[in-house]
């Protein structure tokens, strides 16, 4: 068995939205999505309708230490505990260990000219890391 | 002895198919593309490896003198002047997989990177 929580929207403002998870072990955890994220894994969703999940991993690597990494996938991963954010039809995946790392920060997509991409922001366990946002370390508790 | 060839000019910026398709698709998005000359490539001291690049549309009237127009595959990218000491002989590339997709520089010049390619030092 998998286990995994589906989570539904508490605040909604104007560009994002805050959703909220407790696991088992009783932490909780937010999460807020912007819309264009949503809007991005929608339109992912439409291109391979079989990978309808945003995983999102924190790595070692990068700069400052750890990175964000992104992927769509098709569903759970064996084996793992994984929160599914769920928001306006879109699907998020994390893993436990990734939450403890991203918990409260804000999932955007940016679409510039140079780049667009999915960006982990306002990260409160970061402290601030690489200039590219891909990387970062962690706040000394 | 053999005659000595002429010294090539070195090429300012080679664009790459994928970036010019890119590039065409950019100018063809904006509403007043009429209005715009083409892109511009510029360096910004910010990152921690020392620059990374910045891109934006360019109208006529923004490119001066001294600033250098590459035109290649049907795309105009024009490189500041300030710009233009850091990026000489660089090659303009675009990689998009499904979930990112971004320009690559890959300069000649740069010492080194930061780990995600983004800002770098000469």
């Amino acid at each position: 068995m998998i286990p995994c929580r589906y989570f539904s929207v508490q605040t909604q403002q104007a560009e994002e939205s805050q959703v909220h998870a407790t696991l088992p072990s009783g932490q909780s955890y937010d999460l807020r999505i912007t819309d264009k994220t949503i809007k991005k894994i929608r339109s992912l969703m439409q291109k391979d309708p079989s990978k309808k999940y945003l995983k999102i991993f924190v790595d070692s690597g990068g700069c400052s230490g750890f990175q964000y990494n992104f992927k769509m996938v098709n569903g759970l991963t064996e084996g793992e505990t994984e929160v599914v954010f769920k928001r306006d039809g879109a699907e998020i995946l994390v893993d436990e260990t990734t939450l403890e790392f991203i918990g409260g920060s804000t999932i955007d997509f940016k679409a510039e000219m140079i780049k667009q991409g999915f960006e982990v922001i306002a990260n409160p366990n970061a402290e601030v890391g690489c200039s590219c946002g891909t990387s970062f370390s962690l706040k000394e508790k | 002895k053999k005659p000595r060839a002429p010294r090539e000019k070195k090429v300012a910026l080679m664009i790459t198919d994928q970036a010019a398709s890119r590039i065409k698709e950019l100018m063809s998005d904006k509403p007043d593309s009429g209005n715009i000359y083409g892109v511009k490539i510029d360096v910004r001291r910010r990152g921690c490896n020392g620059y990374s690049y910045v891109m934006d549309y360019v109208t006529p009237d923004q490119v001066t003198k001294l600033d250098e127009v590459v035109e290649e595959r049907g795309v105009r990218v024009v490189i500041d002047k300030k710009a233009l000491m850091f990026v000489v002989g660089t090659e303009m590339d675009f990689v998009d997989n499904e979930i990112k997709s971004e320009f690559v520089f890959n300069n000649p010049n740069a010492k080194g990177t930061c780990g995600c390619g983004e800002s770098f030092h000469v």
